[in-house]
């Protein structure tokens, strides 16, 4: 179908000394949709991104079993998927690599022939990180740090958004602004999967919710998920109310 | 070739004996002018050390012959632009990209280097055990080249 972006069809992942990391694993994601990936340490949550980019299994190998189709196509190379999916890191300290605040944002821009000295600068603004341009980004707060590497995938502009745990050193407002833009890019049409512990933080903003449990797809549908059984025994925290 | 030329003399420089360590610095000196690297560089770098090291006592010496190997190779860097290093480093079959990567890395190491060692301070230890941030720098290394290519980043050598 055209209107899905990502196609996984019974995907078993295990790396190479043995561990299964998936197992089972059956999801369609839309268009726009704003997916969020739910589960306890361990469960396989980063697994599933970065099998979803293609990192596994051309840059970490694993035997995977199954299909994965993205845009209809089997994942390339990372350096291809770039081109329109975007990872986001779960600690920016791995993923910040330039000595300039400005250089870091627009790396991946350079990379994709897609620099816009103007698109750049409007986003350093509005990320609140403008007056730091020239700075070293190992002289931010691990926020800023955070934030930094969130934007300098928005300057991508990727179709797809795979986020792990986006605000997991945030303070409430940033992780609020964050989401606020996430919610903007998917009405324009844009894709995410975000893993995240906050489950009540992901009510606010994910239109649907995928739980793992020891690499299996426990429940995946609307919010109601979250007043199953098997979905309060998966080692998550509950939202309110449920 | 200039960095063939390179790597050759700091592999003899370091086969050298170190009681030979004071002449390393006009060696290097002359050497670079041979090949005709910017002579301001030359001038900044090799002159003023090599000058001073006459008169320094010898474990100071001896610690400034270990400056002196990373000499040659810091005055071709700042002499050669990036797209000239990455030229002359693939007709040597060294893909110029990831070399350029991993000193840019450098930088990034040391800082880590540099926190690892306040963190052990705060515990009452004396200094960075180098073996944690071995082990950092091979995970770090890992992680940072999943990041650059997942934004597109590719070889093009």
């Amino acid at each position: 179908m055209a209107n899905e972006r990502i196609l996984l069809q019974n995907l078993s992942v295990s790396y190479a000394n043995g561990r299964p990391a998936l197992s089972g694993i059956n999801l369609k994601i839309k268009k726009g949709e704003i997916v969020a990936v739910l589960g306890a340490n361990g469960s396989g949550k980063t697994t599933l991104l970065y099998t979803i980019n293609g990192i596994i299994p051309h840059l970490i190998k694993a035997n995977i079993s199954g299909s994965v189709l993205v845009d209809g196509e089997k994942p390339k190379t990372p350096s291809k998927m770039a081109e329109k999916v975007g990872i986001l890191f779960q600690n920016p300290d791995d993923q910040i690599f330039t000595q300039r605040v400005f250089d870091e944002l627009v790396f991946g821009m350079r990379n994709l022939k897609r620099f816009d000295e103007k698109k750049a600068e409007k986003l350093l603004r509005e990320s609140g990180l403008y007056r730091y341009k020239d700075a070293d980004p190992f002289d931010l707060s691990f926020g800023q740090r955070q934030k930094l590497c969130f934007y300098s995938l928005v300057a991508m502009d990727p179709e797809i958004f795979l986020l792990d745990e986006p605000s997991s050193s945030l303070d409430y407002p940033s992780s609020l602004e964050i989401y606020s833009v996430i919610k903007k890019l998917a009405k324009k049409g844009k894709t995410f999967v975000i893993v995240e512990h906050d489950a009540d933080l992901m009510l606010e903003v994910a239109n649907r919710f995928a739980v793992l449990k020891n690499g299996r797809l426990v429940a995946e549908g609307k919010k109601e998920i979250f007043k199953l059984a098997k979905v309060k025994n998966a080692g998550i925290k509950i939202p309110r109310g449920f | 070739m200039m960095l063939a030329f390179v790597i050759l003399a700091v592999i003899l420089l370091s086969l050298l004996p170190l009681d030979f360590s004071p002449y390393y610095f006009p060696l290097i000196f002359v050497l670079a002018l041979l090949k005709r690297v910017d002579f301001k560089n030359v001038l900044l770098l090799a002159v003023p050390v090599s000058l001073v090291c006459i008169f320094l006592p010898q474990p100071v010496e001896r610690v400034l012959y270990f400056i002196s190997i990373l000499l040659l190779p810091a005055i071709y860097m700042k002499t050669k632009s990036v797209h000239e290093i990455k030229k002359e480093l693939s007709s040597l079959g060294i893909n110029g990209d990831m070399f350029l990567l991993s000193v840019e890395y450098s930088k990034v190491m040391a800082k880590k280097i540099e926190k690892n060692s306040i963190a052990k301070k705060t515990r009452k230890g004396r200094f960075a055990s180098p073996l944690p941030i071995f082990h950092f720098l091979f995970r770090r290394a890992k992680a940072l080249s999943l990041s650059i290519e997942s934004r597109g980043y590719s070889s093009f050598l």
